[in-house]
C-alpha cells in the first residue's frame, strides 16, 4: 500500500501523462503550420515573368514566308522562387495572337480562326490567334531560393494547321510588302502556368475536393486573354 | 431559517481548481481535436504530409489525448464536459492553424470561410472525435477509479483514511 507521498505521486501521474500528450500535440501542430505557412509563402511570393522570340524559317529572298516556311514562337516562363519551397513547372496553358493588319486596313477578310476585335484607348485592333493550347509540360525545376526559365517553343507550318498558316502567311507577307518587315508586327501572349510546389503529397484520389489541387499549385496567368 | 452558508476559502480553492482541471481538460482534447480536423481537411500541407488523412492514425491521436484527459479528470461529468466542448475548442484550434499564414501576412484561405470550410469537408473528423473523445475519457475515468482514487470499503476503513 503506497502512503501519503505514493498518494500524491500517484495524483501526478494523470498530469504528467498529459503534460507529455499536450507537448506532442503542440510539436505537431507547431510542424503543421510550419509546412503551411512555407506552402502559403510559395503561393505568396513567387513571381513569373514572361518573354517571347519569333522567327520565321522559310523564307524567300525578299522576305516573305513560303510554303514550307515555319514560324517559330517560344516563350521564355522565368520564374523567381525566393521561398523555400523548389517548385516545378506542371502545366502550361497559351493563347498567341498577332495584329491582323490586313484585316484592319483591307477589311473583308475572314480567317480560321475568326478574328478578334480589341478596343482599347487609343482605337480597335483586330488580332489573329495563331497559336492556342495547353499541355502538360515534363518536370522542370526551380530550386528553391532560386530562380529558372523554362524556354517553351512553338511552331507553326502548313503541314500542322494549314488554315492558321495561311492566315499568318498572309500578314507576314503584309507586313513586308506594306509596313517594311515582320518585325512590326505586334504579337500578344497569354499564358496560365501551374507548378507544383515541392514536397506536397498528390492528393490519394482524384475524387477529392478540387481545393487539394488548388493548395499544391501555385497558378500564374501572363498577358491579356483576347478571349 | 437558511441552511446555506457562504463559501470558505476552502470551497472556493476546490471550485477553483476543480475549473483549472477542467479547463486543462478540455485544452488537451481541443489541441488533439484540432490537429486531427486539420490534418483531415489538408493532409497534403499537415504535418506529417500526406496524400488521405489517417483514420487509424485520427482514432490513435484522440484516444490518447481522450485517456489521459479522462484519466486527469476528477469527476465523470467533467470528462464528458470537457469531451464535448473541445468540439467546439477543436475547431478554434483548427481555425487558427488555417489562419497561421496571416501571421506572416499570406494569405492562403479566405478567414471568413475557413470555418464553415473546416467543418463542411471535416465534418466526418468531427463526429469521430465526439465518439472517441467520449468512449477515451469514459475508459480513462475508469482507470483512474481502478488505479488512482482510493474509495474507503468499510466505515471503518473510512475513518482510518480520515486519521491519516
Amino acid at each position: 500500500m503506497t502512503g501519503f507521498g505514493g498518494q500524491r505521486r500517484a495524483e501526478a501521474a494523470p498530469w504528467i501523462l498529459l503534460a507529455i500528450v499536450a507537448v506532442i500535440l503542440l510539436a505537431l501542430i507547431g510542424a503543421s503550420i510550419a509546412n503551411f505557412v512555407s506552402v502559403a509563402d510559395a503561393h505568396a511570393r513567387t513571381t513569373l515573368s514572361v518573354r517571347s522570340s519569333v522567327a520565321y524559317e522559310g523564307l524567300s529572298p525578299s522576305g516573305l514566308l513560303l510554303d514550307n516556311g515555319t514560324v517559330s514562337l517560344t516563350i521564355y516562363l522565368s520564374v523567381d522562387d525566393p521561398t523555400s519551397r523548389s517548385l516545378s513547372f506542371f502545366t502550361v496553358g497559351y493563347k498567341v495572337w498577332l495584329e491582323d493588319v490586313p484585316a484592319e486596313d483591307l477589311g473583308g477578310i475572314i480567317r480560321v480562326p475568326a478574328d478578334v476585335r480589341v478596343t482599347n484607348a487609343s482605337g480597335t485592333y483586330i488580332f489573329f490567334n495563331a497559336f492556342e493550347g495547353s499541355i502538360q509540360t515534363s518536370p522542370f525545376p526551380v530550386p528553391a531560393h532560386g530562380n529558372a526559365t523554362m524556354p517553351f517553343p512553338l511552331k507553326l507550318n502548313r503541314s500542322k494547321d494549314p488554315g492558321r498558316f495561311s492566315a499568318v502567311q498572309n500578314i507576314t507577307e503584309y507586313a513586308v510588302n506594306v509596313l517594311g518587315g515582320t518585325s512590326h508586327i505586334v504579337w500578344n501572349v497569354w499564358v496560365l502556368v501551374n507548378l507544383d510546389i515541392g514536397d506536397i503529397p498528390p492528393a490519394a484520389s482524384v475524387s477529392q475536393a478540387s481545393y487539394f489541387q488548388a493548395i499544391s499549385r501555385v497558378q500564374f496567368t501572363e498577358g491579356v486573354d483576347f478571349g | 431559517m437558511d441552511r446555506r452558508r457562504a463559501p470558505t476559502p476552502h470551497d472556493l480553492f476546490r471550485r477553483l481548481n476543480r475549473l483549472l482541471r477542467g479547463f486543462l481538460v478540455t485544452a488537451l482534447m481541443s489541441l488533439s481535436v484540432g490537429y486531427v480536423l486539420f490534418q483531415g481537411v489538408f493532409p497534403t500541407v499537415a504535418y506529417p504530409a500526406s496524400g488521405e488523412a489517417s483514420i487509424p492514425a485520427s482514432i490513435l491521436i484522440l484516444g490518447i489525448s481522450a485517456l489521459v484527459a479522462g484519466f486527469a479528470s476528477e469527476d465523470l461529468l467533467l470528462g464528458m464536459a470537457a469531451a464535448i466542448l473541445s468540439i467546439f475548442g477543436g475547431v478554434l484550434v483548427a481555425g487558427l492553424i488555417g489562419l497561421s499564414p496571416l501571421a506572416a501576412g499570406l494569405y492562403l484561405v479566405d478567414p471568413g470561410e475557413l470555418p464553415g470550410f473546416l467543418v463542411h469537408y471535416g465534418i466526418v473528423f468531427l463526429v469521430l472525435a465526439f465518439i472517441v473523445n467520449i468512449v477515451g475519457v469514459i475508459f480513462g475515468y475508469g482507470i483512474r477509479e481502478r488505479y488512482i482514487v482510493q474509495r474507503p470499503r468499510s466505515f471503518a476503513e473510512s475513518v482510518a483514511m480520515h486519521r491519516k
